[in-house]
């Protein structure tokens, strides 16, 4: 095919994927009163009444005396938005602790350690990945019930210190290609397995080990089945729950503010992902 | 002093389950356990707070007479399957269009990706306004090209196609899976095709596309597990009844609502056990399938 349709294919569907994600940002700029008119028009007046609304839809407003006039998102009396960010955080930031961890543990003693059985662990990791949540998730539940866990966020970040076949057998994938010599140069001067792996591999694995928290981060961001589960007071909801709890809430709350939420869920992961060339360069033998 | 590392030695041995004992931990008590103790519920009548009795395969007989389940079943595989054919075709369309040089093609690509990190719940609340009947975008810009659009979803006859198209909206990660795939296919390939007459449309559908068909059929089966499993954004799509007249009604929400809104642990699980079942066959069905018509030289090749 020659270029030019070839060019405008792409770019149209390129325009489809986007204007979901465009329509949300003009939503989240406009007035109340813009949303609720049928059929919608988006586009605002000037960038000037933009600003002003989406100061208006993430500040809210208060009358003189405190109260509030108009419900903004970040201010919400009902749904603790930075409550959520912050819980999000804690969960997100100690769960890809632990997962890094014992995922490159674990790579390690696949990848570098001979011995017998690790053939039937691997088999085993890729047999978990085939397995539906929903068949552990109401054992999970009485189990950390149990623990006396289901009032905390503990159940959202602990099992990631357990590791993840998936991010294990990545590492691994990537610990497989680094030379063996060095390992052998090491163990002649002296060191252990736990030298080896923490002096030698698991700097070289830098790049490895950052993809594969980097998509912990997402997969914890973005987890809405868990906290549903596990998670009981509003006060430990995370940012995808709390939205969830927002727009659910008696009264249909207006379009422009559920939108001006769903842009702060959002924003972060789509920074992240912006940001992370790699993930969206085109590969390495295109023309 | 040098210390011999001998395959397979009992110090090896140690060391390795020492490296996996975090992991090996978690298995067991988050997968093993779990797994085993939902199998058992599923053949008692188990609920979230009383003690269970035994009852056998009485759960699984009543799963059988269920209409609900089998109207989620039906919904389910459909949408499962629509949605991993439709979406692995719509892929492998992006990743030959993408092959060539096409001016600003990074730019398209992160576009085509940056859904995929969408978090569910947004991308739910953020759909349910999209496709609102009087007040959705989508349909705003149907009505200026001069169409009526449906009511996406309130009515059930659009809701499955609703669902499909959401979910078609995030295989950004599917395309660069494909386009590395297909970047991996060796030039001489096509060389030899052309020097043998093959036109553009042989050479890409007869020679190319055949080449990663491992990666493609892989594509498919997980695009399909991945369906098959989907919860949370038609949960918040459509609430946690399934929408009018249940017609979004999945599996997942249908073991979840068992289990968490009924409280009856015994016969979600026993829900979830067919669901694991009917994954399990339909991935092995299609292996096959492949095996047969795609490998037909080289079982070897074969995944």
């Amino acid at each position: 095919m020659s270029r030019l349709p070839r060019t405008l294919l792409v770019w149209i569907a390129a325009v489809a994927f986007a204007l979901p994600l465009v329509w949300m940002l003009l939503g989240s700029v406009a007035s109340t009163e813009r949303l609720a008119s049928s059929p919608a028009r988006l586009l605002p007046p000037s960038p000037a009444e933009a600003l002003a609304n989406a100061a208006r839809n993430y500040a809210g407003e208060r009358s003189d005396t405190g109260e509030i006039v108009t419900r903004g998102v970040w201010t919400d009396p009902i749904v603790d938005f930075p409550g959520c960010l912050r819980n999000t955080l804690v969960v997100v930031m100690l769960g890809t602790l632990g997962m890094v961890a014992s995922c490159a543990l674990a790579a390690y003693g696949l990848a570098r350690v001979r011995w017998r059985a690790r053939r039937v662990v691997m088999l085993l990791m890729l047999m978990t990945m085939l397995l539906p949540f929903t068949v552990v998730m109401g054992p999970l539940y009485v189990l950390f019930r149990e623990l006396g866990w289901i009032g905390t966020l503990r159940p959202l970040w602990v099992p990631a210190w357990f590791g993840a076949g998936f991010g294990t057998l990545l590492l691994r994938q990537y610990m497989l290609t680094l030379p063996r010599e060095l390992d052998d140069a090491a163990r002649l001067d002296g060191c252990s397995h736990w030298g080896v792996f923490s002096r030698i591999i698991l700097p070289l694995c830098v790049p490895a080990l950052a993809a594969v928290g980097a998509l912990h981060v997402l997969s914890t961001w973005n987890d809405f089945l868990g906290p549903l589960i596990f998670l009981q007071r509003r006060e430990h909801f995370t940012l995808a729950l709390g939205l969830h709890a927002y727009q659910t809430q008696a009264g249909q709350l207006p379009w422009n503010l559920l939108m001006a939420a769903c842009v702060i869920v959002v924003a972060p992961m789509a920074l992240l992902f912006a940001l992370m060339p790699r993930a969206w360069r085109a590969p390495a033998n295109a023309e | 002093m040098t210390r011999p590392c001998v395959p397979g030695s009992r110090r090896n041995t140690l060391a390795g389950v020492a490296f996996c004992l975090p992991w090996l931990l978690g298995f067991a008590i988050f997968i093993v356990g779990p797994s085993l103790v939902s199998f058992g519920a599923s053949l008692t009548d188990a609920s979230m707070v009383e003690p269970a009795r035994w009852i056998g395969g009485a759960n699984y007989q009543r799963l059988v007479s269920d209409g609900l389940f089998w109207r989620a079943m039906i919904q389910t595989t459909v949408y499962a399957i629509a949605l991993a054919g439709l979406g692995t075709g719509a892929s492998l369309v992006l990743a030959l269009l993408l092959r060539r040089r096409v001016p600003g093609a990074w730019l398209a690509r992160l576009l085509m990706l940056l859904p995929a990190a969408v978090p569910t719940a947004a991308c739910g609340v953020l759909w349910i306004w999209l496709l609102s009947a009087d007040l959705g975008p989508v349909n705003g810009l149907l009505a200026r090209l001069g169409v009526r659009g449906p009511g996406w979803l309130v009515s059930p006859a659009w809701v499955p196609l609703s669902l499909v198209l959401v979910g078609l909206w995030t295989i950004g990660p599917s395309v660069l899976i494909l386009e590395a795939a297909l970047a991996r296919v060796p030039r001489s390939l096509e060389e030899a095709a052309t020097l043998d007459g093959a036109g553009r449309g042989a050479r890409v559908w007869r020679v190319v596309v055949p080449a990663i068909a491992p990666v493609l059929l892989f594509t498919l089966v997980m695009a399909m597990i991945v369906g098959f499993q989907s919860f949370a954004v038609p949960y918040v799509l459509l609430g946690a009844e399934g929408g009018p007249e249940r017609s979004g009604l999945l599996l997942a929400g249908y073991v979840y609502q068992s289990a968490f809104a009924r409280l009856d642990l015994g016969y979600a699980s026993a829900v979830a056990w067919v669901q694991l079942l009917v994954v399990l066959a339909l991935s092995l069905a299609l292996c096959r399938f492949a095996r047969r018509t795609a490998f037909g030289a080289d079982p070897e090749d074969a995944p």
